[in-house]
């Protein structure tokens, strides 16, 4: 059983149930409308995108679906990555964080969480400074906030 | 302000990019892909420029998700990472300091034993369970499952801090994140946020180091009851000259004697919070008095600081008092040469029980295991206990319950010898019991940590676990050094003497067993060295400002930790005349997780505040 999903650009993705299912939305969205041939239409998520997700969704078909209070437990929560992830990971900027919020979208908290781990890893040991480069940030502080704020970070320095 | 050109594309492109405003904003969005897609370097940096003008956020994808997605981001970071981001940008700040949420959920991650702000919020006790009866009354205590699991269930932990955010004074969980990170790092780089100096003209004897009290035993004697409670929102300068709040003196009465060893009853002061005195100055029938003085007069003496009353115990002693401790309704002593006395916690004091170790006892230390009861059967009886006293020894620990009977014995091994023991009862999660020892090791000479899990059951077979070389305090112990520990951390002040040229140096070293942390800091300044020949001199050690011999408490460091800079061996030496070396000069007296005790001289202390 397959289903059929449009990108925003209006192009036609044919995907097996069970991995489309991976995304909560499209689950739910499946079981409102019981046995039905029409395209599901994704506003919101690109071809580019969508190409991605479903990648990963086939990847995890068989990963066993998270019991949500388990990650939801700080202290089993990791920043471990999986090698396959990772490598998945491995996009530009633009397109990773287009992932995360199709992720969002689409409620699919594996991939959400592995996106918002990568971004973690990316700041992860970063000074402010390194931080603001990494993702092209302008540093808006007036002088005056910005030497209160090193003032008050001091401490948080490792020398 | 394009350059206007002739060429049909340019025009036909112009005029498809002003029918955008026109299309969905995802069909936007691929355009604006594509667009950019199609831009070169230079291009993307004058974009870049141009949305810096319109923006001032810039092209910051972080801020741009919605806000659920940010803070799931930011719960991956630790609150390390969490402080240098707020320093970002303006939108990063405001997300970050926005969502109290996302700093209480750190404070989930960490271990409530170890955390100051617990501490701080709960008047220093690490029991939530125990801490006011009145919330016991309300509901049943939230940390009170027996359970073994690792984790206890997460509700549980949501209701502590949901009862600690209640109470009054709670300085929000932003503020306690940053102060225990603070702390943190402060003890990683032996770094102090301030010091105090508190000179005595009588040299001290024994000390204690009790949340948030530091009692102080001069030789005359007299008992000095110091208040240490730096960080409540008390300001560090304003600490008191025998100021009332912070400062007591009490003089024990009727003639000399030389005080060997002071034991501080707290779960007695906790029952008596507020004690009554009567009209006559004595101390009510039935209340306990909290401090205890071995070795008065070759006795131990009862004290209590709040009303100046004291007793003495009946003086049944084989020997001098050198240690004391209380456990439960007794008070311990044992004797320079190895007998254990027990007396009960109320008068008359007529000792209950009495035996003998027959070994030098270096260090006592009652544990409370609480609600957690440890079996052994022995024959067909089943032993259970809850408190035990540790004696440790040079080869190793005995541990007695509160009826004088051993329970079990630590032996290290053959030609080990055994310097400092440090006990952790947590009884409430996470459930740590563990006796770490410390110990030289016999072939090398290192100084190693022996952790003994006490866990129900405990069989010192599978239990021992050696600390990993890592944490080798270096070889060789000198006579002079001194040790403290405080739950994970160490504290060792060591005297060496280096090459000719750099003489005699004093080195403090902190440790924390469990974040693999060592640092050498060298706290004390060249000036010392005046004090030091002063004292051989026998002069007063004051700094002259004062001029008077008035026992006071002088405000030591103008903040900031600038005067304890972080130097290292090679940095200011304290040279010790060899002709004037004082084993007592230079000592670490006590530290507990965010202050450390040092005796500086025989009559000067310097508490240093890491936070």
């Amino acid at each position: 059983m397959t289903v059929i999903l449009v990108s925003s650009d209006n192009q036609d993705f044919k995907v097996d149930k069970e991995v489309a299912e991976r995304s909560i939305l499209i689950k739910n969205m499946l079981e409102d409308v019981g046995e039905s041939d029409s395209p599901i239409p994704l506003p919101n998520v690109t071809s580019a995108v969508l190409t991605k997700v479903i990648e990963y969704c086939e990847h995890h078909r068989n990963d066993p679906v998270q019991v949500p209070e388990e990650t939801d437990d700080p202290r089993k929560r990791s920043n471990d990555i999986e090698e396959w992830d990772m490598k998945f990971m491995q996009v530009d900027q633009e397109m990773l964080f287009e992932i995360i919020l199709a992720a969002n979208y689409l409620d699919i908290k594996p991939l959400l969480d592995v996106g918002c781990k990568t971004v973690a890893n990316i700041i992860k040991g970063k000074t402010p400074e390194e931080i603001r480069k990494a993702f092209n940030i302008v540093n808006d502080f007036t002088p005056e906030e910005e030497a209160q704020i090193k003032k008050e970070n001091e401490w948080a320095e490792d020398r | 302000m394009l350059p206007q050109e002739q060429d049909s594309p340019f025009k036909d492109i112009l005029h498809s990019i002003h029918q955008l405003p026109r299309l969905a904003p995802q069909e936007r969005r691929v355009i604006i892909r594509e667009l950019i897609a199609c831009c070169d370097e230079g291009d993307l940096q004058v974009l870049h420029r141009l949305l810096g003008q319109t923006n001032q956020s810039g092209y910051d994808l972080v801020s741009a998700l919605p806000v659920e997605v940010s803070h799931h981001l930011f719960l991956y970071l630790d609150g390390m990472e969490l402080v240098r981001c707020q320093a970002v940008c303006r939108s990063w700040r405001g997300i970050i300091q926005g969502n109290g949420g996302l700093w209480k959920a750190k404070v989930r991650d960490w271990d409530p034993a170890e955390c100051t702000l617990l501490k701080d919020v709960m008047d220093y006790q690490i029991k939530p369970t125990r801490s006011t009866p009145h919330h016991q009354s309300q509901q049943t205590p939230p940390m009170m499952h027996d359970s073994h699991d690792k984790y206890p269930p997460a509700a549980e932990i949501d209701s502590l801090l949901d009862w600690i955010e209640s109470r009054p004074g709670f300085i929000g969980w932003k503020e306690a994140v940053v102060r225990e990170l603070v702390l943190k790092q402060n003890w990683k780089w032996g770094r102090c946020a301030h010091q105090l100096t508190l000179s005595l003209t009588m040299d001290i004897k024994p000390m204690l180091l009790a949340w948030p009290l530091l009692i102080l035993v001069d030789n005359w004697p007299r008992i000095h009851k110091i208040s240490l409670d730096g960080f409540r929102g008390v300001q560090y300068r304003e600490f008191p000259q025998g100021n009332g709040r912070h400062y007591q003196m009490m003089e024990v009465p009727r003639g000399h004697g030389s005080v060997s060893c002071v034991a501080w009853d707290t779960t007695g002061s906790a029952t008596t919070q507020a004690p009554k005195p009567t009209e006559t100055g004595d101390v009510e029938e039935g209340q306990s008095l909290p401090l205890a003085l071995g070795g008065f007069l070759r006795t131990v003496r009862m004290c209590d600081p709040e009303t100046e009353t004291s007793t003495t115990l009946p003086n049944v002693l084989h020997g001098f008092a050198l240690h004391l401790c209380y456990l439960r309704d007794k008070i311990i002593s044992v004797t320079l040469d190895g007998h254990v006395i027990f007396f009960p916690k109320l008068p008359p004091f007529v000792p209950v029980r009495s035996s003998s170790v027959n070994t030098k006892v270096l260090q006592v230390m009652a544990v409370d295991f609480g609600s957690r009861t440890f079996e052994r059967g022995q024959g067909n009886l089943l032993q259970s206990w809850q408190a035990v006293v540790c004696l440790a020894h040079e080869d190793g620990v005995i541990i007695k319950d509160e009826h004088s009977q051993t329970l079990c014995q630590v032996q290290l091994e053959l030609g080990a010898k055994l310097i400092h023991i440090q006990a952790i009862a947590d009884n409430t999660w996470p459930y740590r019991n563990e006796l770490l020892i410390l110990y030289e090791e016999p072939n090398t000479r290192q100084r190693l940590v022996l952790c003994v899990q006490m866990e129900p059951g405990y069989r010192e077979e599978s239990s021992r676990r050696l600390l990993t070389p890592s944490f080798s305090l270096g070889r060789g112990g000198d006579a002079r050094d001194s040790i403290a520990m405080y739950r994970d951390r160490i504290g060792i002040m060591s005297h060496r003497n280096c090459s000719s040229d750099l003489g005699h140096y004093c080195v403090l070293r902190l440790m924390d067993l469990k974040q693999d942390v060592a640092v050498s800091t060298e706290y004390a300044r060249s000036e010392s060295v005046d004090e030091e020949e002063a004292v051989a001199d026998g002069a007063d050690i004051d700094d002259g400002s004062h001029g008077n011999n008035e026992d006071e408490v002088e405000d030591g460091g103008e903040g900031g930790g600038l005067n304890t800079s972080r130097v290292h061996m090679r940095g200011k030496a304290i040279r010790l005349d060899h002709s004037t070396v004082n084993k007592a000069a230079y000592r670490i007296l006590a530290l507990d997780h965010a202050r450390i005790v040092l005796g500086v001289g025989p009559r000067t202390v310097k508490i240093l505040y890491l936070v």
